[in-house]
């Protein structure tokens, strides 16, 4: 046994001995083999460290010999880009070959993104300076409102990337902080102070207010709590604050959340039933968090034409319009908010978010029944709201910081003319103030007025209506104030004595103060052919005639003559124009009214004596009466004597004020109709 | 009237039917507003929701990567668009999205400024034409493209 052991050992010196044997001198390299040193990947843009080199060469005596990278000559390999890159290593007369793999840096999950929740964005831009300023609101510093009837949705989003492409993170807790806001100081809330005002459901991002919160302002902070340990130092960067109001009030996140606007309808009742929701909910405020746009799928399929409805047949000549469009009854609406009691109010909050129906079809059979194309006038109204018709109502409704955008704007393009009607209002004082609206067949309807109430319009941005922006259905007392009402396809105002049989029923009236007015128009328009009334436009533009040689004008030549169209007052016995004796009051700036001589008896004794001629009578705003035989001139009448005589005077006081009035007829006999014209002087 | 009169008129009056039915002359009587019907977002030349190497996050947002200089220590990006349809009244955008400690975004100009790598933002453009019609890009900056 120790001889055995005493072999080995000389069998692992003599081999040792032999490794490390110096070559033989003249022995040759015969080939290198890579040992060591070079790593298995390098990053993009980083550095290969080659000083631990290490390579095998071999001799042609067969002695294997290490050599170290000071001794080795690498060739060029770049890391600029990704890929596999062959380098050559070289001692002497020999070489090897080696893969130096280079890619993309791997990036661990790291969040890239926290932001505020889209609606937070979203309500930031909208409230901020435009570019154009027909999009920006007249008031831009009102609260954020928050409803206390269903819970408040926070959620940011949370992005990462996972060596590929940008990921939202789903599932996400949030950490957050609320404080409540006590005199010009935010206090924080924790424990049993906290949940006196809100229930937090952090997993969910849900903030649900108690009715304690009513009235009081919070500030919300957040941030998520899945960032990682490594990006632990951006918490502050990622926390997220915001501050808002709280108010009795249900919370609109999508068109679904307008379910329980209506509390009237039948059809919303049975849709909501279908849905598992509630029947009915008692709301008092509806506050939008979003831009929200309704379209066919948000709607009971009972406000469109459906094929196998009663009254559609597939021999119908309109069968293949009228499947999907939106039925069109005169007393109907889509959302009918009915305010009931009294003391009841009620209150639409945009917090400066869009309400949009574009997409909502148009109507094709007006009042039901086939109509040709072209000729329809629509009456089928988005959002209706109603006092309580058998008592007097105190209550009263709001609509305020919000952008409406319809589904009709102005055009030559004539089947645009079943597009929606904004809103209906009737037996209730309603407030809509700090709106923008566009593209609507009518803007507001506001309807008789049984109960003295107000209707009251302010601070309100108006473009691009098919037919006018406010048509007055016998309400007298619709008040106007600093807003804007540009391009519509008519007039601005249309305003009918609803019943002219019955001398003071339901009479209209409307008053305007410090409002842009302008509404030029060619009577070319779909509304004038739409209405019959492109036959007049001829014979009103030639009446300018009368005007221009005493340096005043209602027309202006731009491609055409246009005339800024402001108001007509008309029968609403037709929806054309009429020949009925009819009352009504269009009032600007506090100047002289279009009023039918109600508070000028001068001014109601030229309509008397000149009826029975057919004669146009015009009354400036700034107070000067004319008439005129349509072919020789203007001339004053003399009340006493019966007299007429010729104004040539250009400083009569007809040619006078912004805005002139004009009686106009349609025949010897017949009942005048009002139209508010523009006027340059 | 001779002949060579005729046929002049004649001549004159056959050109101006098909000079005014070629260039479709008619008097409007008013400019209606032509509202912006698409947005398309333009990287390197080309709508990048017709490129067909354009990356989209999980969302369906076009992804768009940009080199971050780690020399200066930021990224520099100029979003840019075009609307549709090319006669649309308003031909402008409005830039919606975060900014915060390490990006700046321009609401006007669209000018988006990053100052870490692995950075991203969620842009979307709005028209300004009143009618809201929206589209949206991520921006993420990474190190070398």
């Amino acid at each position: 046994m120790k001889r055995l052991i005493v072999l080995a050992a000389m069998v692992i010196a003599l081999f040792s001995l032999f490794a490390c044997a110096p070559v033989t001198p003249g022995a040759t390299l015969v080939s290198m083999t890579y040992v060591s040193g070079i790593d298995s990947e390098y990053t993009v843009g980083s550095d290969i460290d080659l000083t631990k080199v290490v390579v095998m060469v071999r001799y042609s005596d067969g002695k294997d010999v290490l050599v170290n990278s000071d001794k080795l000559t690498f060739s060029e390999v770049s890391t600029a880009k990704a890929g596999n890159y062959t380098m050559t290593i070289t001692f002497e007369t020999v070489h090897t070959e080696v893969v130096i793999k280079v890619v993309e840096e791997e990036a661990p999950f790291v969040i890239t993104e926290v932001s505020q929740p889209d609606f937070v964005l979203q309500y930031n831009s909208n409230i901020a300076e435009q570019e154009n300023k027909e999009e920006e609101f007249f008031f831009r510093n009102d609260n954020y409102y928050v409803g206390s009837d269903n819970a408040f949705r926070y959620n940011l989003k949370v992005m990462y990337y996972n060596g590929t492409t940008v990921k939202t993170l789903e599932t996400y807790t949030n950490v957050s902080k609320i404080s409540i806001l006590n005199d010009d100081t935010y206090v924080d809330l924790e424990g049993a102070e906290l949940a006196k005002y809100v229930t937090v459901d952090e997993a969910l991002h849900t903030y649900l207010f108690t009715e304690e919160a009513n009235g009081r302002s919070f500030r919300l902070r957040v941030y998520p709590k899945e960032i990682p340990e490594s990006q632990a130092d951006k918490i502050p960067s990622y926390t997220k604050t915001f501050d808002f109001a709280v108010i009795e009030g249900y919370n609109c996140y999508t068109a679904k959340d307008l379910y329980y606007l209506d509390n009237y309808e039948q059809a919303w009742m049975n849709y909501r039933l279908n849905l598992g929701l509630e029947e009915s909910k008692d709301i008092r405020a509806i506050i939008f968090h979003s831009d929200i746009e309704v379209t066919v799928d948000d709607i009971p399929s009972a406000f469109l034409y459906n094929v196998g409805d009663a009254d559609v047949n597939a021999t119908d000549s309109d069968y293949d319009r009228v499947i999907g469009s939106m039925r069109d009854n005169p007393g109907a609406q889509i959302y009918r908010k009915q305010v009931n009691g009294v003391n009841d109010d009620f209150s639409f909050i945009g917090n400066y978010f869009s309400w949009d129906i574009s997409a909502l079809p148009l109507v094709v059979r007006e009042s039901g029944e086939i109509t040709e194309v072209g000729a329809v006038i629509s009456h089928a109204t988005l959002f209706r709201i109603y006092g309580n018709e058998t008592e007097q109502n105190k209550g009263t409704a709001e609509m305020r910081n919000i952008s409406l955008i319809g589904n009709s704007p102005r055009s030559e393009n004539a089947t645009l003319s079943g597009g929606l009607i904004f809103t209906k209002t009737e037996d209730i004082d309603v407030n809509f103030e700090n709106m923008i609206t566009r593209c609507w067949f009518i803007v507001y309807m506001p309807q008789i007025n049984d109960q003295g109430n107000a209707i009251n319009i302010s601070y309100t941005k108006n473009y691009d209506s098919f037919n006018c922006f406010i048509y007055v259905w016998g309400h007298d007392n619709v008040n106007v104030d600093s807003s804007i009402f540009s391009g519509s396809g008519g007039p601005i105002v249309i305003a009918d004595h609803v019943d002219p049989t019955k001398a003071d029923n339901y009479v209209s009236g409307v008053s305007f103060i410090n409002c842009v007015l302008d509404s030029w128009v060619a009577g070319t328009e779909g509304w004038f052919n739409l209405v019959g009334a492109s036959a007049i436009v001829p014979q009103l533009k030639a009446m300018n005639a009368l005007f221009t040689p005493f340096g005043a004008s209602f027309l202006k030549t731009d491609e055409v003559e246009k005339m800024n169209f402001v108001a007509i007052v008309k029968s609403g016995s037709a929806q054309s124009l009429t020949t009925d004796d009819i009352k009504g009051k269009v009032q600007i700036n506090g100047s002289t009214p279009l009023d039918f001589g109600a508070s000028d008896q001068v001014l109601a004794a030229y309509l008397g004596a000149m009826k029975a001629y057919g004669a146009p009578v015009f009354q400036s705003s700034a107070g000067g009466i004319a008439y005129t035989d349509g072919a020789t001139g203007l001339y004053e009448l003399n009340l006493m004597t019966g007299a007429s005589t010729q104004i040539i005077d250009p400083t009569h006081a007809v040619f006078d004020g912004g805005y002139l009035n004009m009686y106009i007829n349609m025949g010897a006999n017949t009942g005048y109709m009002g139209v508010v014209l523009g006027y340059q002087n | 009237m001779k002949k060579s009169v005729i046929l002049v008129i004649l001549v004159i009056y056959v050109i101006s039917v098909v000079v005014v039915g070629y260039l479709g002359i008619k008097m409007k009587a008013y400019d209606e507003v032509v509202y912006a019907e698409r947005i398309a977002v333009i990287s390197d030349g080309v709508d990048v929701t017709q490129n067909t190497n354009t990356q989209y996050t999980d969302e369906g947002y076009p992804l768009i990567k940009i080199p971050f200089d780690v020399n200066k220590g930021v990224a520099v990006y100029q979003i840019e668009y075009r609307i549709y349809p090319d006669n649309a009244t308003i031909k402008t955008v409005k830039f919606i999205g975060d900014s915060n400690d390490t990006v700046t975004l321009d609401a006007v100009t669209g000018i988006v400024t990053i100052t870490e790598a692995w950075t991203s933002v969620t842009v979307t453009l709005e028209s300004n034409d009143g009618k809201k019609l929206r589209t949206t890009v991520v921006l993420l900056t990474i190190i070398d493209v």
